[in-house]
Formats: structure tokens, C-alpha cells, sequence
């Protein structure tokens, strides 16, 4: 079988000139920087690649050098050629070890290079390449150390053969220093050397296992990494530069940083100074001054592990690599170099009345602020950039009006539009390019203190004032079209607003209040009338939406974005047809208080607050502006500023113990090596189900990915020419694991996706396969009345909380109608019961069932639609009708549970075929006649013992040239296929998905393997 | 997630609490037991990396019940950590992979003649997430423990450690049954059916002829044939896997109500003994009195004090 992409840990990465490689599972893999193109170069490895050596033999023309590849026990040694900005390299040798590979140097020539193996053993081996014999890699010595104690990490140190230093270290924090073949016990062996040597030194350096090492001879600096979360620095104090006898080592200082195991730490030299980075499982890099000091945190993988990192000193970039196989980039010159290009600057006092401040500020374009003091005098103000020298200078402040008539509530600033209200009054001022502000308007329009400014669109503004009256101003003349009362609260005015006219000309203003509710009105701009049409109640919590977006118009439907102080991002769908309005979709963001969204070559971007810093998010770029302000209850503003290379940067203006600052940050560069070419949008953590949609019609073939896994998430993901995955869709409804899915294709354009998980969660979303549009249709928790039940008698919620293992879904026609239909849900539970959830076709529930199942329930399949099969933890079949009532029939499959079924129903001749796969390592077989009255009767049944050597955990049915085929697989990350009439199996391919939850094999003839990763293979 | 939710998810968690053991493994020890009689008439056992002693805890009830000759009984547990006490237990506190340990253990028990009749380990290290090291990790610890095992496992001895099922597995069994009999791989109930562990069972302990017990190191063995065994099929064959415990008894996946019984009311319990050092655990101490959201903990060891120090200029709200 052919693999056709792979998805898996990275933990090797090297730089080359202009490209780097990576490991991806057992590949390896070529990123060209310049074209952003990667390709495969090995898939010679059955092991993962844990590291990739590398020796430079270029001159000034042509450059070239050598590689190790290794991983476990596995070691490649590969030539590489450079011309023309061209890789491309060769495999000169591979072998086996009998011990892990721990670490690879190159000697000084290039032809020699030594082996750390995890017992700490040192191999010194000679590639030699001849005409008669082939290339062979031959020991020409050996040398251990006198601890035998099991490395997770090491680093070699030098060059020269006689001058290497070994750094280690194991599982009790030691730190183990050593210099192999320095020793005196040494005895020949055939034509290699064996020698033993003490250890130099001993060092207890952490609280757990040490998983890296680094050091740096220009600084005499080491740093060690660990499980105890925590990077150390230490001083290698020497007695001469060419001695390492008389080692001392002295700590330095100690940075805890990262709420996770600290995977990598290295040191990096920027123009003589030492800096340490640090990577980590919980997904963020931290760059540390040599003295432990804390310069950057940043969340980089998205949540994924960070296995490993490297460093480019001529672009100040690191490249990350982590659990996903995604290689990352992240630019760090503005932390290391003292040029830095994050700008602020407090902004002059110096004209204003003493004790006279800045109250609110606002841009109105990036060269210019305009702000009220306050003793509510309106003033403006000139910002000066100095681009090379990244600073700014703000010019004294411009009284533009005198007037203190009234005290300024609201302010507000659009397209030079200067608002400001107060006590029934409100005020419009334009911005003229000259310089001036002219008065568009300046009236007293409300009763009451006006308290929200929405700016609509074209000369339409909305205002509401404390007692929640609206008016709707338009037109050149600024005249109050439309009037709406809002309902009666504490504080019943407006927290954002959004005019929409749909594709048939219907108008609707959509508003939000302060208790959370969208409120949704029909706007008749013939008789001027504002008509209540629907409402969606308590959305963004308390103090409602900040913001809405128009997202997409379409003929019936219209779709806005909205959110607010709750960390989720919403998606409304209006129905034109009905005037109704409805939350269609809820993706949760790590932005705390979303305030705005905006959009850069299709990418969203959330500006917004997380505790007291100030900062701009998007799914594909993640965090790129951290500012720390103080939090969001503050005066603030921004604007966009793009420089002639398309860097896209942010100025952002605050006003903090009554001062005005303004920052400019570099909000990301749009020509840099991004990430959106390269980066796979996987699941960052284990993927336990998928179920793969085939798209075959007359304008596309493609297959569809849904699948879920631990990081709480279902995605969408189809698989595009070139064999890439590209993500379509994500739905975050489950607040806990996902383990159970089953997806019914109702529509040639729809799926329904059933779902269940932890929490005893069950939900339902439809999808569009042509939109991708994911609707959430329920979210159902299982037995809740009686939960709710034993909160009231007891002080313990007696009853477990169960967790759905697996699901099915039987859909039924009623009255012989299409349209009229209702959905039977099982689901396997973990409490021990098998449960049935019976739906109407609009997903209200008709009743709930539960069967005492008497083991945790594993698998489940409907067939015929009318049974369902079930297996669990005792390893034995069992059969329901649709009704729950238990049929007697039993097939004892395996000695334990039972992680893998699948069934083929032929209706032909009425023959049930089940595959399962068991925690026993077995695969088990049954055919079952089922009987026109209903009886079962057990055709055929067979055991394959020894097909896989850990537990089973995948299986398939397939037809193949009109036989019955199956597909294995399990911890043993071997495939097997089996012939089902011949009671035969075979491993057919290894795969480097480790912990494997599944595989599916859809129409297109490919075989998805997935678990930690995924790995997708071409059947023949 | 409430105090009880793990009593109602792990059901060996609850009743290792409710009767005393130090930790759930215990259990999969007896259901091992139940099956292989591996504690019948044993009066001289050893527990290799102990801590935090739920496998002492069974040798010490087990070894002693219905005995008169109480001082016939000797239990050795070792580990690198210490451990609370337990009674009717020795402790050694050493490394496994140091011959010295294997040669105090021999010496308690009486020397050459008196060696043990049953070894157990129930060693882990804590994954890393990557399935090849911690198979590997684990893979070592079982040899190391082996190891030590061909020095003070009398001949017709048994020997029982956890491994974690995966690629390499084969090759594992394959070492052990060069040295033993009957290689069996047990999966007990109380043990996840999601768990990728399981139990080698290995009896009736026979040292191959011309082999001197040593520390077996992959690289550098002089017993060329642990190292060449390979994972073939006629192997594979000889190794049974048998599941032990009842199944009808306690289902280890399943969640189970607080009330077991009709009879019986639930109490919350303590665990009896809790983790003695984690590696986390300093960090969490420190995590007690700030936050590291946006900022770290240095620390500076010449004078050791504590600074905390912000990652930008961070001035609080």
C-alpha cells in the first residue's frame, strides 16, 4: 500500500540553506522555504524519526553534506547535493542497533560519526563505500560509560573524536558528564575497540526527568529541561579551555514558566549574547534571558505538544514542530535585538488646563487622534511615525471647540465621523482632509442621557438612550426615521447594532441589549414603521454582543457573526422566509472579551482582552498582538496601518491612570513564511472516531472527512488533489471527549452528525456538504431528570455520570412519507446501559429508554432497520430489536472487550457477516442467517489469534473482486488483511500511527488510519 | 467535576480506597493471582520498584494468612524512593539495575540456597505521549527487573511484570522465554480495557545453560542470544493470552453508581497514600500564591530568592 499523507508526531527537525527538514512519523520531510512546497524525501524508516544530524561539505559553488536519520533503533546515513537552490538527496546507508539511538554527531570527517545508544554506549562508525562490497557502516570502536542507567535525552559535544563530551540525562534528574574513550579499561574485540570509562560527573539537576540538554562553549553555558516544568541554567567551569578534568558545575538560576513537562530548551546566540527558548507539551515557547528572566510566552502550536525546535539566526526565526506534524514559525528579532519594533509612547499633556486629562481618545485615521478631556473640551492631535527608527512622536493637542455645554456619554468615532452624545443632545462632526471639523449636526434629540452610538451604514446612525428608546437617523438631513422602544430593563439600551437588507429587499435592524438578548425587527421604510419580529434570548450573557458582522447574504438566508464577553464566537442565521432569527453555530475563542472582528485576505481576526492584556487572535495565525493595558474596562482604540512590503501593523491607544498611550506593533507579515501552505489544522490531541463521506457526482469527487477526538472537537476536512488535507469545518458543541459518531446522509447535500461523548453529552448538527455549513441542531444529556432527582435527596450525585462509548442511528419513515420521518438513537454507555433516544424529524424527544446492559458497552451497529448489535467489555455479541427487547442469541467473541466491530448486511440472501477486533489481540468472525421470522442462526464462525501481538482496535469489512475482504489493525501499528472465505490473514503494511482508535476505507479505495495522527494509504 | 466523579468512573479506585490498598494495581495482582496461584505456598518474594507499595501491600497480606511460622515468611520491596512502612516488610531502598541490590537481596533471604520463589514488578515510568518511548522506557524497566530477576529467582520460580502492549512486544516475549517455561500474558479485569498494559506471567524459572546472570545492556550483552531473539511466528504461538479476574465481577470501564448495595450507604474516602514527591510538585507550590498566564517564577540560586518577573512590562490592573 502506497501512503498517501501522514500525519503525526514531528520531534526531528534540521535547517538547512533556504529549506528545512522535519520527521513526520517515520518520514522525512523537505520544506522549501522559498516556494513553501514540502516534499516527502524517505519512508525508509519503520521507526518514528527521533533526529536528523546533519555536516555541511559545501565550498563556494557547490554545496552538499551528510545526514543522519535516525529513530529507536534505526539509523540512515544519507548524501545531500545543493545547486541551483535544488535538494535532492540519497540514501547511502541504513541499519539497526540492538539498543534506542539516543544521539548522532559527525566526527571532522565527514565519513565518520558516532552513535549514542540510551544505555550509554558510544559508537564510533566508518562509512566506507566499495565497488565489490556496496556501501557498509561498519564499528570500528565502542565505548560505555559506567552508569547503565536508561537516558531520555543527551547531547554530544565536539568534533574530535578524542575530545568528545557526553551530556545525559535520565529518569532521577541526574545530569551525567562524560568523556568516552578517555578511559583506561579497554580490551579488543574482532577489529573494534572496547573501552569503559567512569563518569566525570554526577549532578542531581531536577525533580524528574531531564528531557534535554544544551550546551554552548562560547558561554560555558548549559541548560537542562524538565518534567519538573522548569529550565535550568548552569555554569561549566573548567580548569582550561582544553580540559574538561576538574569540572565543576554551578547552578545559575531557574525559570518555571510552562504549566506542562518542558520537552526542549536550547541556547542561542544573538550578536554575543546568550538567550535560552524553551518549547513545551503545553503548547507555548518561552524565551528566557541567560539569567532565567522571562522574555516572551507565546502559544505557537495551538495547542498541540512541542516536541522540538530550531533556530535560524539569519531571519530571528524559530521553527517549531510538535504532536500535529506542523512545522511553525514564529519570528522573534523584536525580543532579542534591542532595535526593537513594538513602538509606545505616552502621548504630551503639555497644552491642556492643570489638571485637565485626556478622557476618551479615539483614531481617526492612523495619523490622527481625536479625544475629550474631562473638562469636556474636544481636542485633536497629529501622530508622527519615523518608520526606520520605529518611533512616534505625538504633536501638541488643537482645541477644536470651546463648547462645555453638555458631559460627553458616549463617543464615537467612524469614516471621520466624530460622535458625541450626552444629555438628550447629540453631536456630529466631519473630518475634512484640511484639517477642519465641520458641524453636521448638533441638536437635542432624546429626553433622557443618550447612551449608545451605533454607526449603521451610509449617514445612518442608531442611538438609545437610559430608557431604551431608539432612533433610527438616516439620510443627508441626519432625521430620525424610525423610533423603537426597548424593553424594559435595568439598563434596557443597546450594546451594538447591524442594518441588514436582504437579497429581496426586506429590511431588518438587528440589535443587542445589555441583559444578552438579539433582538430581531423589520424595518418598513415605506410607512417608517419598526416591527418586532423574534428574539434569541441571553446569547452573549450579560452586557450582550460587542459587535455584529454580515457574514454572507444568501437568497433565504443571511448569515452575521457576533460576540461578546463570554469567549465565543456566535454565527446567527436569519430566515428571510419566516423573519426568524437563530444561533446557527457557537465556536469558542481564547479571547476572553471579544470587541471587534476584522478581516485581511480572508483571514478573521479577534480584537479583544484577556485579563489585562490587549490582544488580536485568528484561528490560522493564533495570538500575533499581546499588549499588556490593564484590561478592557478602559477608553481604547485602534487602527490599521499596511507598509509597502504588506506588513499589516497595529496601533493601539489606551488611556491608563488617566494617560494616553499609544502602541504600534507588527500585526503579522503576510509574505513571511506563513503558516497557511504548510499547516494542517489536525486534531491536537488523539482522534477516536471518523467516518469518511464519499462526494461522487457530476461536478466533484471528493472524500469528506468528520471525525472526533479528545481535544472536544468535531471536524470537517476534505481531501484535496495533491493529497492535502484542507479543513472545512469545526464544531465545538461537546464539552468533553468525543468517542462515539455516527453521520446519516438525509440529503444529497446534507448530513446529519450524531455525536456523543463525556458528560453523557448526545448532539445533533446538520452539515451542508457544499457550504460546509455546520448547524447545531441539539445538545441532549442523557437520564437528566433523574440526575436532578438525586441532587434534591442527597448530598452526592449518586448516580454516575455516563460517558457515550458508541452510537447508531435508525431513521423512519412514518405515514410512507419522505418528509415525515423520526430518528432512533442507541447509544453504548459506560454506566452499563444500552440506551435508545427516539426523535422526531425536528429533534424533539419522544422518549428515552435505558436496557441494563451489565458491562460497559464498546460497539454498536444498526442493520436492517430494525436490529442493533452490540458488543462490550466481556467480549461477547449481542442482538436488540428496535424496540430494546434482547434477542437469544449470544456470540462470545473474545476473552475481553471488544475495541473494534464491523458489520455487512446482505439483504440478498439475508446473511449478517461481523468482524470484531479484541483487547485478547484476537480477530473474530461470525455469519449470521437472519430468518424471515426473525430467528437468528449462526452460519459460519471462525478466530484468528495471531494476527496482531497487542490489542486489536480496527476493523473493516470490504468487497474486492466480489469477496469478502477485511482490514485490521491495532497497537501494533501492523495492517492486516483478511480473507474472510479463506479464514486467512497477512500483514500487508506498517503504520506509524501509533495508539490507532480506527481505520475506514471508503468507495475511493483509501484506507484512513487514525489514533495519535492520521495516515491515509492507496489500496492497490 | 466533583469529589466523587473518579469513585464513579474507576471503580477498583473506590474499593482500593474503601479496603485499604495503596493504590488500585492491587487488584490486578489478586485477579493474576486467581488464575495463576503464583502466591500459593510462596514464603520468600520480592516486589521490584514497590513504591507506592499496593503490590507489597497484597505479598503482606497474602504471604502470611493462614500461617503459623510466621518467621519463615520474608518479603523484600524495593524501590529508589522510599515508602511508607508496611508490617512483615523489608525495604530496600536501591537500584534495580545495580548488582549490589541483587546481592542484598540474596543475602536476606540466606544466601545461594534460599533465593526467592516469586518476583514481581509493577514498574512504570510516566509517558511521555509517544507511544515508541514509553513502550521502549517500559521495555527496559522490564529487563532491568528481569535481569536482577536471573540473579535472585530460584530455579522453578516465578515472575511477574507489567509491559505495555505494542510494536515490539513479540520481541519482549521472546527474551522471556529463554528463560522461562511458560510465558503468559494476562490481562486482569481491574485493569482498563483503554490501557495499553498488560501482565507477563512467566513460570517455572530455568537459567539456559552457560548463562552467568549479569545486567543485561542491549548494546554491549555478551549473551548474543537475548538480543538476536526475534519475534517469529512459532514464537508468537506459544504465548497465551489469558484474562483474568472475574468478568461478571467489577467491570474497570464502567461507571458504577455510589450505592453498590441496597444495604450500604457511600462514604467519601481519602486515598490511603498519596504521591510522595511528583515532579510537578514544586511547581504547583509556587503556583499557589501567582499566576504564570502571561509571566514566570525565577529563581535565582546564589542567593536563592524568589523574584517573580513579569514578561513585558506588565503593570497590574
Amino acid at each position: 500500500m502506497e501512503t498517501v499523507l501522514t500525519i503525526a508526531d514531528s520531534i526531528a527537525i534540521k535547517l538547512l540553506r533556504g529549506a528545512i527538514l522535519t520527521g513526520v512519523g517515520n518520514e522525512l520531510h523537505l520544506y522549501s522555504s522559498k516556494t513553501c512546497n514540502r516534499t516527502v524525501l524517505a519512508q525508509r524508516l519503520r521507526a518514528k524519526v527521533h533526529g536528523i544530524t546533519e555536516v555541511s561539505l559545501g565550498n563556494i559553488e557547490t554545496e552538499g553534506g551528510k545526514i543522519i536519520v535516525h529513530g529507536e533503533k534505526e539509523c540512515m546515513l544519507m548524501e545531500y547535493d545543493y545547486t541551483d537552490n535544488e535538494y535532492t538527496f540519497r540514501e547511502l546507508n541504513r541499519f539497526q542497533l540492538s539498543d534506542w539511538i539516543s544521539s548522532a554527531s559527525f566526527l571532522q570527517d565527514s565519513n565518520e560519526f558516532m552513535l549514542l545508544t540510551a544505555h550509554s554506549v558510544v559508537l564510533r562508525i566508518l562509512y566506507e563505500e566499495s565497488k565489490d562490497r556496496g556501501n557498509s557502516c561498519r564499528i570500528i570502536s565502542m565505548c560505555s560509560s559506567s552508569d547503565k542507567s536508561t537516558l531520555y535525552c543527551s547531547h554530544i559535544h565536539g568534533r574530535s573524536f578524542d575530545d568528545l563530551v557526553i551530556f545525559a540525562g535520565n529518569a532521577f534528574g541526574e545530569l551525567l558528564i562524560w568523556q568516552p574513550f578517555k578511559g583506561n579499561s579497554s580490551s579488543h574485540k574482532i577489529d573494534c575497540k572496547t573501552t569503559q570509562v567512569e563518569l566525570m560527573c554526577r549532578q542531581p539537576a531536577h525533580n524528574g526527568v531531564i528531557f534535554s540538554i544544551d550546551y554552548n562553549d562560547e558561554f560555558d553555558l548549559l541548560t537542562t529541561t524538565s518534567d519538573d516544568r522548569s529550565i535550568r541554567f548552569w555554569k561549566v567551569e573548567r580548569k582550561t579551555n582544553h580540559s574538561w578534568s576538574e569540572l565543576k558545575l554551578n547552578v545559575l538560576a531557574s525559570g518555571y514558566g510552562h504549566i506542562a513537562r518542558v520537552f526542549k530548551g536550547k541556547i542561542i546566540n544573538c550578536d554575543g549574547t546568550a538567550f535560552a527558548v524553551t518549547v513545551s507539551e503545553d503548547s507555548h515557547t518561552c524565551i528566557w534571558s541567560s539569567s532565567a528572566e522571562l522574555l516572551l510566552k507565546k502559544r505557537i502550536q495551538f495547542g498541540a505538544v512541542i516536541w522540538n525546535f530550531e533556530y535560524d539566526s539569519e531571519t530571528n526565526t524559530l521553527y517549531s514542530v510538535g504532536s500535529t506534524g506542523n512545522l511553525l514559525a514564529l519570528n522573534i528579532e523584536n525580543i532579542i535585538k534591542s532595535n526593537t519594533n513594538t513602538t509606545s509612547s505616552m502621548v504630551a499633556m503639555s497644552n491642556l488646563e492643570p489638571k485637565e486629562y485626556v478622557a476618551k481618545a479615539k483614531f481617526i485615521d492612523h495619523s490622527i487622534i481625536v479625544g475629550i478631556t474631562n473638562k469636556n473640551r474636544l481636542i485633536y492631535s497629529f501622530l508622527h511615525n519615523n518608520e526606520p527608527k520605529f518611533t512616534q512622536k505625538v504633536g501638541s493637542w488643537q482645541i477644536i471647540d470651546q463648547h462645555k455645554a453638555f458631559k460627553c456619554t458616549v463617543f464615537e468615532v467612524q469614516d471621520k465621523i466624530v460622535a458625541i452624545c450626552g444629555y438628550k443632545r447629540l453631536t456630529l462632526l466631519k473630518y475634512n482632509s484640511t484639517g477642519v471639523f465641520k458641524k453636521l449636526f448638533d441638536d437635542n434629540i432624546t429626553d433622557g442621557v443618550i447612551r449608545s452610538f451605533h454607526f449603521l451604514d451610509n449617514n445612518d446612525f442608531l442611538i438609545s438612550d437610559e430608557d431604551g428608546k431608539c432612533l433610527l437617523i438616516e439620510g443627508e438631513d441626519l432625521k430620525a426615521r424610525f423610533y423603537i422602544s426597548l424593553p424594559h430593563c435595568k439598563e434596557p439600551w443597546t450594546t451594538s447594532a447591524l442594518r441588514i437588507k436582504s437579497k429581496n429587499s426586506k429590511e431588518y435592524l438587528l440589535i443587542s441589549n445589555r441583559m444578552g438578548n438579539i433582538i430581531l425587527f423589520r424595518l418598513n421604510c415605506v410607512s417608517g414603521e419598526c416591527n418586532y419580529l423574534h428574539t434569541i434570548r441571553q446569547l452573549h450573557g450579560a452586557l450582550g454582543a460587542t459587535f455584529f458582522r454580515l457574514q454572507e447574504l444568501q437568497n433565504d438566508n443571511i448569515f452575521v457573526q457576533s460576540a461578546g464577553h463570554d469567549g465565543s464566537l456566535r454565527l446567527l442565521c436569519i430566515n428571510v422566509d419566516s423573519d426568524t432569527i437563530s444561533a446557527y453555530q457557537r465556536t469558542p475563542v481564547p479571547v476572553t472579551w471579544v470587541e471587534h472582528l476584522i478581516v485581511f485576505e480572508n483571514y478573521e481576526f479577534l480584537l479583544g482582552f484577556n485579563d489585562n492584556h490587549f490582544v488580536v487572535w485568528s484561528q490560522e495565525h493564533d495570538f500575533s498582538v499581546q499588549i499588556p493595558c490593564g484590561g478592557g474596562h478602559r477608553c481604547w482604540h485602534y487602527s490599521i496601518i499596511s507598509d509597502d512590503n504588506n506588513t499589516k501593523w497595529l496601533q493601539l491607544l489606551f488611556i491608563k491612570n488617566k494617560q494616553l498611550r499609544v502602541y504600534k506593533q507588527k500585526l503579522f507579515n503576510l509574505t513571511a513564511l506563513t503558516t497557511k501552505q504548510l499547516r494542517n489544522q489536525w486534531h491536537t490531541r488523539s482522534c477516536n472516531i471518523m467516518s469518511v463521506v464519499e462526494i461522487n457526482n457530476t461536478e466533484t469527487s471528493a472524500s469528506i472527512l468528520i471525525s472526533a477526538g479528545d481535544d472536544n472537537v468535531i471536524k470537517v476536512t476534505k481531501l484535496m488533489p495533491r493529497n492535502r488535507l484542507s479543513q472545512c469545518a469545526e464544531l465545538h458543541s461537546h464539552i468533553s471527549n468525543i468517542r462515539a459518531l455516527k453521520v446519516l446522509q438525509v440529503k444529497p447535500n446534507k448530513v446529519l452528525i450524531f455525536s456523543g461523548g463525556g458528560r453523557a453529552q448526545l448532539c445533533i448538527a446538520q452539515l451542508n456538504l457544499k457550504s460546509f455549513r455546520i448547524q447545531e441542531l441539539l445538545s441532549y444529556t442523557l437520564n437528566k431528570t433523574e440526575r436532578n432527582k438525586d441532587e434534591r435527596l442527597n448530598s452526592y450525585k449518586i448516580n454516575p455520570e455516563t460517558r457515550i462509548m458508541a452510537c447508531d442511528v435508525i431513521k423512519r419513515n412514518l405515514n410512507h412519507s419522505l418528509e415525515d420521518v423520526e430518528y432512533l438513537v442507541f447509544l453504548c454507555c459506560s454506566d452499563g446501559f444500552l440506551r435508545k433516544v427516539h426523535f422526531t424529524g425536528t429533534f424533539e424527544v419522544v422518549a428515552e429508554v435505558a436496557f441494563h446492559y451489565g458491562c460497559c458497552l464498546l460497539q454498536i451497529r444498526t442493520f436492517g432497520n430494525a436490529y442493533v448489535v452490540t458488543a462490550g467489555t466481556d467480549g461477547k455479541i449481542r442482538f436488540f430489536n428496535s424496540n430494546m427487547s434482547e434477542l437469544p442469541i449470544i456470540l462470545a467473541h473474545h476473552g475481553s472487550g471488544v475495541n473494534a466491530m464491523d458489520i455487512f448486511y446482505d439483504s440478498n440472501d439475508n446473511c449478517l457477516h461481523i468482524i470484531t477486533g479484541g483487547d485478547d489481540q484476537s480477530v473474530s468472525y461470525s455469519s449470521i442467517l437472519v430468518q424471515e421470522n426473525g430467528v437468528f442462526q449462526i452460519k459460519s464462525k471462525f478466530e484468528l489469534e495471531n494476527v496482531h501481538s497487542a490489542q486489536v482496535t480496527a476493523v473493516q469489512f470490504i468487497f474486492y473482486h466480489k469477496t469478502l475482504y477485511a482490514y485490521s489493525s491495532g497497537l501494533d501499528q501492523n495492517i492486516n488483511k483478511i480473507n474472510v472465505q479463506k479464514q486467512t490473514a497477512s500483514i500487508i503494511c506498517h503504520t506509524t500511527i501509533s495508539d490507532i482508535k480506527g481505520l475506514c476505507i471508503g468507495s475511493s479505495k483509501r484506507c484512513f488510519i487514525y489514533g495519535c495522527g492520521i495516515q491515509i494509504f492507496q489500496l492497490e | 467535576m466533583g469529589k466523587t466523579s473518579k469513585d464513579k468512573r474507576d471503580i477498583y479506585y473506590r474499593l482500593a480506597k474503601e479496603e485499604g490498598w495503596r493504590a488500585r494495581s492491587a487488584f490486578k495482582l489478586l485477579q493474576i493471582d486467581e488464575k495463576f496461584h503464583i502466591l500459593k505456598d510462596v514464603t520468600r518474594a520480592v516486589d521490584l520498584c514497590a513504591a507506592p507499595g499496593s503490590w507489597t501491600q497484597v505479598l503482606s497480606k497474602r504471604l502470611y494468612e493462614n500461617r503459623t511460622n510466621n518467621e519463615e515468611v520474608k518479603i523484600i520491596a524495593v524501590d529508589l524512593q522510599a515508602m511508607a512502612p508496611l508490617p512483615g516488610v523489608t525495604q530496600l531502598q536501591g537500584d534495580i539495575t545495580k548488582l549490589s541490590t541483587a546481592q542484598a537481596i540474596i543475602d536476606h533471604f540466606g544466601g545461594e540456597s534460599q533465593k526467592a520463589q516469586l518476583v514481581i514488578c509493577d514498574g512504570a515510568p510516566d509517558v511521555t505521549g509517544l507511544h515508541d518511548i514509553d513502550e521502549y522506557i517500559q521495555s527496559q524497566l522490564l529487563l532491568a527487573a528481569l535481569s536482577i530477576t536471573t540473579h535472585v529467582l530460584m530455579t522453578g520460580g516465578n515472575f511477574v511484570a507489567k509491559i505495555f502492549r505494542g510494536k515490539d512486544t513479540n520481541l519482549l516475549y521472546s527474551q522471556l522465554r529463554i528463560f522461562f517455561e511458560k510465558v503468559s500474558i494476562a490481562k486482569p479485569a481491574s485493569s482498563r480495557n483503554s490501557s495499553i498494559e498488560a501482565f507477563v506471567v512467566c513460570q517455572n524459572y530455568r537459567c539456559p545453560d552457560g548463562y552467568i546472570p549479569q545486567m543485561i545492556n542491549p548494546m554491549i550483552d555478551d549473551v548474543q542470544m537475548i538480543v538476536n531473539a526475534t519475534d517469529s511466528s512459532v514464537n508468537q504461538k506459544l504465548i497465551p493470552f489469558v484474562v483474568c479476574g472475574d468478568l461478571r465481577g467489577f467491570d474497570s470501564d464502567m461507571s458504577y453508581s455510589l450505592n453498590l448495595n441496597e444495604d450500604s450507604e457511600y462514604t467519601y474516602k481519602e486515598v490511603v497514600q498519596k504521591p510522595i514527591s511528583p515532579a510537578y510538585k514544586e511547581i504547583l507550590e509556587k503556583l499557589k500564591n501567582c499566576s504564570i498566564k502571561h509571566s514566570a517564577i525565577t529563581i535565582k540560586h546564589e542567593d536563592e530568592a524568589v523574584t517573580t518577573e513579569s514578561a513585558s512590562n506588565d503593570d497590574s490592573k
